[in-house]
């Protein structure tokens, strides 16, 4: 699995607002890098879902969603 | 183009499940999400053939994919679906959620009734909260709701009522009960509930109840369901914010947590069922009716007159 260089970023969709972060080479990477709770988010790659060993690249199109509410 | 493939059959995985240790694919994901569903309903018995079911539609994610399931199911098992969406009167939240339902209703062919608060109760939530503080929110908007939705499903002829808790919720409710040692409540809570057995109580059916939220909103994603991912503007009540969002770390950290609270409880109804509705049973009580509005309640005023005012004692 090829491994983001240091430095490197890549855009994602973060609840429907484009955002620049680390780049990271997997959705599950992608997850930590956002600082987010694995078991409150979706992962979409190229308009579907993913699991989070699914590799990611700068060429991808992923949307991260919050899909877990209070209340 | 790489993927991540799925545990079962190697196709490209679409969502990792923790609790399971497994990723799936989509075709593997839905087959097991209905199964799951349709194995809660077939053990709790929560529908017979025939049955008319009021769905309680919020339009959120969990009614919306419950109704959706019971469609499902109406196929092969006859049973006369019709949806209650309750308006509260929540500004710029309501509508959203409103629409939605509306749009699935059409879709699914299942007759809607849209009742609200201000109608029934002479208010909107807003204006009561306006009045009353908005601490308690979402305690009084919950008696509103029980008593509408109880109400109308009768009149509507309804056998049952389907209610979307889902297993997130269920784990929470049942943490929160012991945190604050009420086995009582508990007692009265489950897939199938009506601890109180009495004509006026239409049964409520939770289909939902061992589905965790976020399978839930992933189903919706891939079956194409559009949900309105709104959030209620109202602050939650901040006990169950805390056991939330605690539930989700442990989840993170030791995957199916969430699952074993659900479970250990079900494991534990009957004993609780035992000890606190038998007492009720065992001395012929009968629920009594609220001398103001006719409802069912315990005390002479049941909690909706109360809150409302209506109760001049
Ligand atoms: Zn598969
Ligand atoms: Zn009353």
């Amino acid at each position: 699995m090829p491994t983001a260089k240091p430095g490197e970023q890549m855009q994602v969709i973060l609840d429907g607002r484009k955002a620049k972060v680390k780049a990271a080479s997997s959705v599950g990477e992608l997850i930590s890098v956002l600082g987010l709770a694995k078991e409150e988010v979706l992962v979409k790659v190229n308009g579907k879902l993913a699991s989070d060993r699914t590799p990611i690249s700068k060429k991808d199109k992923v949307k991260v969603m919050r899909v877990i509410f209070g209340g | 183009m790489s993927f991540a493939p799925c545990s079962k059959c190697g196709k490209r995985a679409a969502i990792s499940l923790y609790y399971m240790g497994a990723d799936l694919c989509q075709s593997h994901f839905t087959q097991f999400f209905e199964s799951r569903v349709l194995r809660t309903v077939r053990h709790y018995r929560m529908l017979k053939k025939g049955e008319r079911i009021a769905v309680a539609l919020s339009g959120g994610k969990d009614s919306t994919v419950m109704l959706h399931m019971l469609h499902k199911i109406s196929k092969s098992l006859p049973i006369k679906l019709f949806a209650i969406t309750i308006d509260e009167g929540i500004a710029g939240y309501r509508n959203k959620t409103l629409e939605v339902a509306k749009r699935e209703c059409r879709k699914l062919k299942v007759p809607l009734k849209v009742a609200s608060f201000r109608r029934e109760f002479g208010n909107t939530l807003d204006f009561l909260l306006k009045k009353k503080g908005a601490e308690r929110s979402c305690s009084f908007c919950g008696v509103m709701r029980r008593y509408l939705l109880n109400k109308l499903a009768r009149k509507m002829g309804a056998d049952k009522i389907a209610i979307g808790h889902n297993a997130d919720d269920v784990a929470q409710t049942v943490l929160m009960n012991y945190m604050r040692n009420e086995p009582e409540r508990l007692a009265r809570f489950g897939p199938l509930s009506g601890a109180v057995e009495d004509e006026l109580f239409i049964t409520r059916i939770k289909p939902l109840f061992l589905t965790p939220e976020r399978d839930i909103a992933a189903y919706a994603v891939m079956k194409g369901i559009e949900i309105a991912f709104a959030e209620c503007p109202y602050a939650h009540s901040a006990f169950r914010q805390s056991v939330r969002e605690m539930l989700n770390k442990f989840e993170e950290r030791y995957p199916g947590t969430k699952l074993r609270v659900v479970r250990a409880f079900l494991e534990q109804q009957k004993m609780l069922q035992e000890a606190f509705r038998g007492k009720v049973e065992k001395q012929g009580e009968k629920i009594g009716r609220c001398a103001i509005c006719g409802e069912p309640s315990s005390k002479e005023a049941c909690s909706l007159c109360v809150l409302l005012d209506r109760a001049s004692f």
